[in-house]
């Protein structure tokens, strides 16, 4: 039997190391790819809270972390494609085309 | 002692790929560490839950969401294979403070949790309980769900198009 908190330090640490690449990788796409890595750290607490408390609440909810996930990176990715045709990088300290 | 190394073989290999998503500088490993990160979570669903949830990792996340990452990644990647890595040294430092909090906050939060009543309630949920939750007390959510999914859809055609006109 595996102690439950060692999921949750586990889910903690991806959770930081995600934060750590959104803020400090220049490229668009590493950003991108730093959010879904805390979002599966936050997936990862649903589903021992699952394991906690049996029920199919919080495997439910993962599925729609799921959904959420694939629009919001259907969405970024077509803005990136975007962004590197307009602009030809994906700095993200470059884009800066809402400045008034 | 199985399951506990196990465990810590699945979350070194988790830690391994996030890793490497933070120091390689070519988005294309990112993403094919992002992968390995996946598939060892998926793991630790199968250890943790249900093989269901475990099979819906790989097959949405590893395969669907991961893939459509690789495709844009060759689409725009010649573009960034000059400049640092990383922002520069103060931001990166504070990063890495604020970072390193928040582990503290977040482990300190998981370890005096009560996780005392995980023996009985060890049950795992099956695709009928999860089929059944999802279309009966989260039938609204999920219809939003379809709703958002459209929208994105619609939203993704446009920009599309709009690039081609420019």
């Amino acid at each position: 039997m595996i102690p439950l908190a060692w999921y949750l330090v586990l889910s903690a640490l991806l959770f930081a190391l995600g934060a750590l690449v959104v803020m400090t990788r220049r490229n668009a796409l590493h950003l991108f790819m730093g959010v879904e890595l805390m979002l599966n750290a936050g997936n990862l607490v649903l589903l021992t809270g699952a394991r906690l408390h049996g029920g199919a609440e919080a495997p439910a909810a993962m599925l729609f972390v799921l959904a959420l996930a694939g629009a919001e990176v259907a969405v970024g990715l077509a803005l990136i494609v975007l962004t590197h045709r307009t602009r030809g990088t994906l700095d993200v300290g470059a884009i800066n085309f809402l400045r008034g | 002692m199985v399951p506990q190394l196990l465990f810590l073989l699945l979350s070194v290999i988790a830690l391994l790929g996030a890793g490497m998503l933070l120091l390689r500088r070519d988005p294309i490993d990112g993403a094919l560490a992002l992968v390995m990160t996946m598939v060892a979570l998926a793991g630790l669903y199968l250890q943790l839950v249900a093989p269901v949830i475990a099979a819906l990792q790989v097959i949405v996340y590893a395969g669907a969401i991961m893939v459509l990452f690789l495709f844009v990644t060759m689409f725009v990647r010649r573009s960034e294979e000059h400049g640092p890595l990383h922002r520069n040294r103060p931001v990166f430092g504070v990063a890495l403070l604020v970072a390193a909090l928040l582990f503290g906050l977040l482990a300190n939060v998981a370890l005096r949790a009560d996780l005392s009543s995980a023996a009985a309630a060890g049950s795992s949920a099956d695709l009928r309980a999860i089929a059944e939750q999802i279309f009966s007390a989260d039938l609204f959510p999920f219809e939003l769900v379809s709703v958002l999914l459209l929208v994105a859809m619609v939203g993704v055609v446009v920009l599309a198009r709009r690039g081609e006109e420019s």
